[in-house]
């Protein structure tokens, strides 16, 4: 068959075809007058390309049926993605699951930021250099200002205002820390690594700081309720973050392009989690915990809170028959 | 469409395979466009931030209250890492910068991004603009990361999208419409203005008509292809390109010139008339 014939034959379909794309793809979604003959025009444009091609009718005509073909491939291909329904399978199951399923590398992390810390907190005790160091004149002074002799015993806001723009602060500063914790690992953990370890040794210096120089009951009363879910968080994000990296390092059986693909979406639940964990801990942080409170009532709900999140992660999501995969 | 080896073509083209068992071929987008449509998306991220902060300010100051300073925060927080991602699961794919240069994003596969794709992309992005001046508010990333990432691979991907299995293409808007589905050959009229754009000089109109002639040697299929690519491309060119090309097959065709222009044009419409 001619060139000239074949364009002929199929032209009436390939306009109709493109008139439907057009309609679909505008932003409204205009109405198609027969939605039903979509499939079977975009599979006679998929099997016209083939020939096109096979039987090299040139470049301006395959070029064409190839764009008709990828822009019906999009719209029939388009993931559909059922909200309400998705959290409650991805907090009940998928979150707790993919964080036990890479409990090792949990455990790396927790050692990378915990093993900071508690180094910090035990060296304030012989030797206050370290933590000196560590934090510098003017966040010594700061830490002085918030936590001193001299600064006032409860409640350090006292407003609403105040706490909703802690509130954002919190959101702000803390999930991005998770978010990049996350991201660095993709440069060979190495980046995962220094946030880790960093945050580990500086929450560490400062809590040690608060310990040795201040008044240590209103810093705990203050931090308690909200400690569990934003230091896990961040040990959360950080396996994310040791996943990408390791799927370069140690790619197994794939390649290193596929091992680092399949990373991003295991690695993906943990740092969704990790940051609506940290966005939790933002809200107690900037709404609850300045509120003027016995402190034996913070440290119970702060333990309560450690209780919850441990069973959480260790029991949620276990058995049961599975509605849906796993880490989409 | 076979070549013998892949590796030395110079295009940008990435084939693959549909579900439905045909090759579609996509155009991947390279560093320069990537960074236009990223300067227009930066611009228009600056100006939603300035515009907000001068809303809130004046409503501040109205009501007399500090709140304001925490929305902007928050819009802050979403603008720097969310941006992109409405915009990318959208129908067209892409962000108002993107759209400008006529590209968008997709998966490897071909189809549109999922929101898990937009997101691990996007939150890679922080690695990809690294180093970073001024690590807070007016955020200056040199992209050089990314950059690298970009030439260094085939398909032209940053870190981010190699983490989430996308690619950003050239969308297919350019393309001619319906009404041209019969493409000037090189017997039909001189270019239209719309073409002028490209033909300087003003080229003059071929020969008519061809005499088609088979060709007196093998050719392979890409070989066919660039023989009736020629002629469809005539009237993009002025003369003395036609023959700085036609002279490429001197060995082949045996003339020089016009006389194998000709030529090549002959074989071109008698690949087309065979077929």
């Amino acid at each position: 068959m001619k060139r000239t014939s074949f364009e002929e034959r199929g032209a009436r379909d390939w306009v109709e075809f493109e008139n439907m794309l057009q309609k679909l793809e505008s932003q409204k979604g205009q109405p198609v007058a027969d939605p039903e003959r979509l499939p079977g025009l975009f599979r006679q444009a998929c099997s016209d390309l083939s020939l096109a091609e096979h039987r090299v009718y040139g470049k301006s005509l395959t070029e064409r049926l190839n764009s008709l073909v990828i822009r019906g491939y999009n719209l029939i291909y388009k993931p559909s993605r059922p909200l309400a329904e998705g959290m409650l399978t991805f907090f009940g199951r998928t979150f707790p699951r993919s964080v036990r399923a890479h409990a090792r590398l949990f455990w790396l992390n927790m050692l990378l930021f915990w093993g900071g810390f508690l180094a910090m907190v035990v060296s304030v005790q012989s030797d206050p250099i370290w933590v000196q160091s560590v934090l510098g004149q003017e966040e010594m002074l700061a830490l002085d200002v918030t936590w001193g002799e001299r600064a006032p015993t409860d409640a350090v806001r006292d407003e609403f205002q105040s706490d909703f723009i802690m509130f954002c602060m919190y959101v702000y500063n803390n999930i991005s820390i998770d978010f990049m914790t996350f991201a660095g690992g993709i440069l060979f953990c190495l980046g995962t690594i220094f946030f880790s370890v960093f945050n580990g040794i500086h929450l560490g210096a400062a809590t040690g700081y608060v310990h040795h120089a201040c008044r240590p009951d209103t810093f705990y009363s203050f931090v308690a309720g909200h400690s569990s879910f934003e230091l896990m968080a961040l040990v959360i994000s950080g396996t994310g973050g040791m996943l990408l990296g390791l799927s370069i390092l140690k790619p197994g059986r794939h390649t290193r392009r596929q091992a680092l693909v399949e990373a991003g979406r295991t690695s993906l639940p943990l740092i969704l989690g990790a940051s609506c964990m940290t966005f939790v801990a933002a809200c107690i942080e900037g709404f609850w915990s300045a509120q003027p409170l016995d402190p034996i009532i913070k440290y119970s709900v702060g333990i309560f809170f450690w209780i919850l999140l441990i069973a959480y992660l260790v029991f949620a999501g276990r058995g049961g028959i599975p509605r849906s995969h796993d880490g989409h | 469409m076979e070549l013998t080896n892949r590796e030395e073509r110079l295009d940008t083209q990435q084939r693959i395979e549909l579900a439905e068992g045909v090759n579609i071929s996509l155009r991947v987008a390279g560093l320069p466009v990537r960074f236009l449509a990223y300067v227009i998306d930066y611009l228009i991220c600056g100006g939603i931030i300035l515009g907000a902060a001068f809303v809130l300010s004046i409503i501040g100051i109205a009501t007399g209250s500090f709140g304001m300073v925490g929305i902007m925060l928050l819009l802050w927080f979403i603008v720097r890492w969310f941006y992109n991602v409405p915009f990318e699961l959208g129908k067209r794919g892409a962000t108002p910068g993107k759209r400008a240069m006529k590209i968008r994003v997709m998966q490897t596969t071909g189809t549109p991004v999922t929101v898990g794709q937009s997101l691990v992309r996007n939150l890679l992005r922080f690695v990809d603009e690294m180093p970073t001046f001024l690590a807070t508010f007016p955020l200056v990333p040199t992209y050089l990361f990314g950059s690298v990432a970009i030439v260094c691979g085939k398909r032209f991907q940053r870190l981010g999208d190699l983490a989430a299995g996308t690619i950003v293409i050239y969308d297919d808007e350019r393309l001619p419409a319906a009404s041209t589905l019969h493409v000037p050959t090189a017997s039909s009229s001189p270019p239209s203005p719309a073409q002028g754009a490209y033909a300087q000089p003003q080229p003059q109109p071929p020969p008519i008509p061809p005499q088609p002639i088979p060709p007196r040697f093998p050719l392979h299929r890409e070989e066919q292809v660039a023989f009736t690519g020629f002629r469809e491309r005539l009237p993009l060119w002025s003369e003395a390109r036609r023959m700085e090309i036609a002279d490429h097959l001197t060995p082949l065709t045996g003339k020089t010139g016009p006389a194998a222009v000709d030529e090549v044009i002959n074989i071109g419409a008698w690949l087309d008339e065979t077929r």
